[in-house]
Order: C-alpha cells, then structure tokens, then sequence
C-alpha cells in the first residue's frame, strides 16, 4: 500500500477525553458506539451527554450498553434523526463544550461540518473513523455521492462513468472525489481492486 | 520589510484629557494601503535628543476610508517618550512616517458571534472591530471598562454603534467586570477579544481557559514598552559586532543604533518578527513578551530583542 501524499486525506486517533472541556457531547453511529463506550469508561467529572444512532447493518448495536454508561442518553433509528438532534444540543452549547464524534467518515464530517455551522473550531472537535474503510465518492461531473464505495473504480451512480477514487477528502461534502478514470484515453480502465472493503 | 510611508498630520482633538485624536493622511494625498479591522501601525518619530521612537497603535478609523488613519494615544506618566512626544511636541501639520498596517488581532469574520472587551485606552481596536461586526451584521457585544467617566474616551462613538449591545464598567465608581460570570454562559461558537492593561488581559484569558474555552476562540492584543533593566552587552555573531545596552535602551534600539538591520514589526512583544536564537548568555534573560511559549522561554535559546534583555553581563546573539 502506497502512503498517501494528498494532505487532505484524513487521519484519525482513537477519541480521549480533552480535560479542557468543561462538557461533552459524544455522537456516533454503528461502530461508532464501541468507541463511546471504551471513552465512557473512564469519564471526566462533568456533564456527558451521549446521542447514538444504531445500524441495522452493523453485527451489534450499542444503544442498551450506552443507555447504562451514560445518564443523559437518546438513542436514535437513523442517522438523520441523530443529526436533527444534534443540531438541537450544538444550538443550545456553551462555550467550553467539546464535540466527540464517532461511526463512519461519511457520519463523523458530515456531523463536523454542522458543528462549524455553529461555530465550533478544529479543536473543539475529535472524530474516530469506525467499521467499514468504504469511501463516499463525489463525481467532479455530475456532482453525485456514491455512498460505501469499496473499489479503486466505481461506476457512478448518477452518470455511468467510471470514476477513479482518489485520497483528495473533502471535509466539506465529506467525500473523497471521483473523477472519470478513462477521460484522456476511453476505454482505459485499471484493473478492479478492492482496496476500501 | 516594507519601507515606511511618509505622512501628514491632518488633524488633532483632544478626546478625553490625556488621550489625543490624530488623523494621518500621505504627504502626497494618494490613498493609503487598506487594512482590516483589528491592523496597527508603528509610528516613528524623532525626539529632540535625535532619538527615535517607535511605538504601535491600533487603527481606529473606518477601514473604508483610505484618505486617513486614525489613531488614538494615551499620555503614559512613565512613558519613555513616545506618547509624551506625540502629546507635547507634535502638532497638526507635522510629518511624520508609519509602518504599513500589520493586523495581529483580526476578527474571526466567520464567528458566530463575537463578545468584544475593552480596558481603557484598549478600546481602538475594538472600536474597528464593533464598526466591522456592525457591517457584517454579526451578533456581537461590547464590554468596556474605565477609570472614570472623564476617561471614557470613545464611549460616545461605541454606543452608537453598539447602541444596547455596549455594557460600560466605571471603576471609579466600584463597576468591575464579572469575567467569570460573563464567560460561563457565552453560546457555543462565540469568538472572545479583549484588548486593554496586562491585567484585564490576562485576567480575562485565564477566566476564559478555566471555563473550557478553546484556545482557538481567544484573541487579544497587548503592545508592551521595553521595560528598563540594567545595562549589559550583546555580541552579535554573525555580524561581528558588540553592542553596549544602556538601562533606559531597549536591545533592539542598541542593535540598531550600531548600524545592524534586526527583523522587527510591532515592537512591543507582540508580533514574533523579533524572535533570536540566543547563543549564549552570561546571566538570566527577562522574557517581557507575549509572544514565546512558557517552554521557550525555558529554554533560554530564544529572545525578543524589542522588550526583552538580559540581567547579566553579555549575550551572544545568532545576528
């Protein structure tokens, strides 16, 4: 595996508590849940508050262990339902809240890029990348999201072409971009691989 | 570093008794260079001894307006100079030369909200930053503290802009700042500036910390006068010269005075253009900016030249 160069590409620690903070709002979604649990072991003497939205798809769901780590505690269905929440609690914070966030990168930015609406900075904020190393893919041409892209080539969902998966991450659209593989030389694809399963 | 720019001054009012007013257009009228609210510049000027002084001052006029710069300056009792020569000797009409601006206290102009604090003279930059935020229609608050009714320079000009949004304290009359009251219940995305003395600075950062504010939401803004010390000598190693700093003689100004260019912007401990490696020091070093980091200073391999120097014997500089 080649290292990347491309500085956009994120890169994740396993979450720890910032000591800074005087309150802590903690997010996640699937996997997520298990990196909650493992921070919610060894709390901080202040307000917790957790908000988890389990997936159907993923092999268990956290929500009992996390309703009994955590008193304030809302599980959710979906992960829409979570962000509406969340949207609720950051419009509420004060200053001196830190954001914690855990589950899929697509979950972890796009719940990052709500949290800078409401004016939360880079240090504010702490994400863990959990489960499944699939890539949402952003066509450069017809700006469509394929979502769990798992190939180096992915045929895109809203154009057919074959898009080239590349590092380049955008925090904003919370997908890497895809751009048409074979533009230069049609018909030149690369041999499939596999390398985000 | 660019060079100076020559300037006239237009116009000077007294503000409030010890602050003066003084309205800075080019010798050849052309506009001069924009800025952004929060940008200062160093004016220098010659004393009647011939010696230079230089000191920062915040821009306090509307960005907008290119034909001036406005800036606001307190008459120091201890001052080395600078502000009682600006006070007693110059008049309206006199030349003088200025630094382009520098801004090392700008706005976080994508901030959510903004909670503007003021002490004393402290307050001209936050007077560009409550003009701005008023044309950015961003939520915002000013909190100004004084001495005295007498010496509320600019409160006039602050509540029109900020109208309800202005909170005085008058310390004369027992008024002071609940920082930790004000602090702890800001929402979440407030930006927090605070410009003004040492202490109101540094009482407000360290309330600010204790309440989990992020360092990212902090900004101030001091300019420091080098401190007196006593004399000692600095050996510059690479331009091969010793320099003897009188007590009253900041290190900086010796370097010069010797002929030797040293980086410099602000010099009042602020900006980090100053920043030397320290060879060697025969003695301790009186960090006096706000510039290095605890650890840095710890290390005793780095100094500012603008405020800081040495008690001791010699110093050998990386210069």
């Amino acid at each position: 595996m080649t290292l990347s160069i491309i500085r956009s590409k994120p890169s994740y620690a396993p979450l720890a508590w910032d000591a800074e903070g005087r309150t802590h709002l903690l997010a996640a979604h699937g996997d997520g849940g298990e990196a909650l649990l493992r921070l919610l072991a060894a709390p901080p003497r202040a307000p917790i508050v957790v908000r988890y939205a389990s997936d159907p798809l993923d092999a268990s769901d956290r929500s009992a262990l996390l309703a009994l780590a955590a008193p304030d505690y809302q599980g959710f269905d979906t992960i829409a339902a979570l962000l509406d929440d969340l949207r609720v609690d950051l419009d509420g914070g004060r200053m001196g809240m830190r954001l914690y966030l855990a589950g899929s990168e697509r979950f972890v930015w796009t719940a990052s890029r709500m949290a800078a609406g409401f004016g939360l900075c880079a240090d504010e904020i702490r994400r863990e990348h959990c489960g499944s190393p699939a890539r949402a893919v952003y066509c450069v041409h017809c700006k469509t999201i394929a979502p769990e892209v798992r190939t180096n080539v992915v045929t895109c969902p809203g154009c057919t072409r074959p898009l080239m998966v590349r590092d380049h991450y955008s925090a904003r659209l919370a997908a890497y971009m895809g751009f048409q593989v074979d533009a230069e030389l049609p018909g030149t694809v690369p041999a499939i691989e596999s390398p985000y399963a | 570093m660019s060079a100076e720019i020559p300037v006239l001054v237009r116009e000077i009012s007294e503000v409030v008794p010890g602050v003066r007013q003084f309205a800075l257009a080019r010798s050849d009228a052309a506009p001069l260079p924009s800025y952004s609210a929060g940008s200062h510049v160093v004016v220098t000027l010659r004393g009647p001894d011939q010696r230079l002084h230089r000191n920062a001052y915040s821009l306090m006029g509307d960005p907008l307006e290119r034909d001036c710069y406005r800036i606001a300056v307190r008459r120091h009792a201890q001052s080395r100079g600078g502000s009682r020569l600006l006070h007693d000797s110059v008049q309206a009409g006199a030349r003088l030369a200025i630094s382009h601006p520098l801004n090392l206290f700008p706005l976080a102009r994508l901030g959510r909200r903004h909670l503007l604090i003021a002490g004393g003279i402290g307050v001209t930059p936050i007077l560009a930053h409550a003009r701005d935020l008023v044309r950015l229609g961003a939520p915002f608050e000013v909190h100004y503290a004084y001495r005295s009714p007498e010496q509320s320079a600019f409160a006039d000009v602050l509540e029109a802009l900020a109208g309800q949004r202005l909170h005085r304290y008058c310390s004369a009359r027992g008024e002071r700042i609940d920082q930790t009251a004000l602090l702890a219940d800001q929402p979440l995305g407030t930006h927090l500036y605070v410009c003004g003395p040492g202490p109101l600075i540094d009482g407000v950062r360290a309330a600010a910390r204790a309440l989990g504010w992020s360092a990212s939401h902090i900004h101030s803004e001091q300019f420091l006068a080098p401190p007196p010390g006593s004399a000692f000598e600095a050996m510059l190693a690479r331009s091969g010269k010793t320099v003897a700093v009188a007590p009253e003689t900041s290190l900086l100004e010796a370097i010069e005075q010797a002929g030797v260019i040293a980086p410099q912007s602000c010099r009042g401990g602020a900006c980090g253009q100053c920043e030397t490696e320290v060879l060697e020091a025969e003695g301790r070093i009186e960090h006096h900016d706000v510039f290095l980091s605890a650890a840095e200073r710890a290390s005793g391999r780095k100094i500012m030249l603008c405020v800081s120097r040495l008690q001791g014997r010699r110093i050998v500089l990386n210069l």
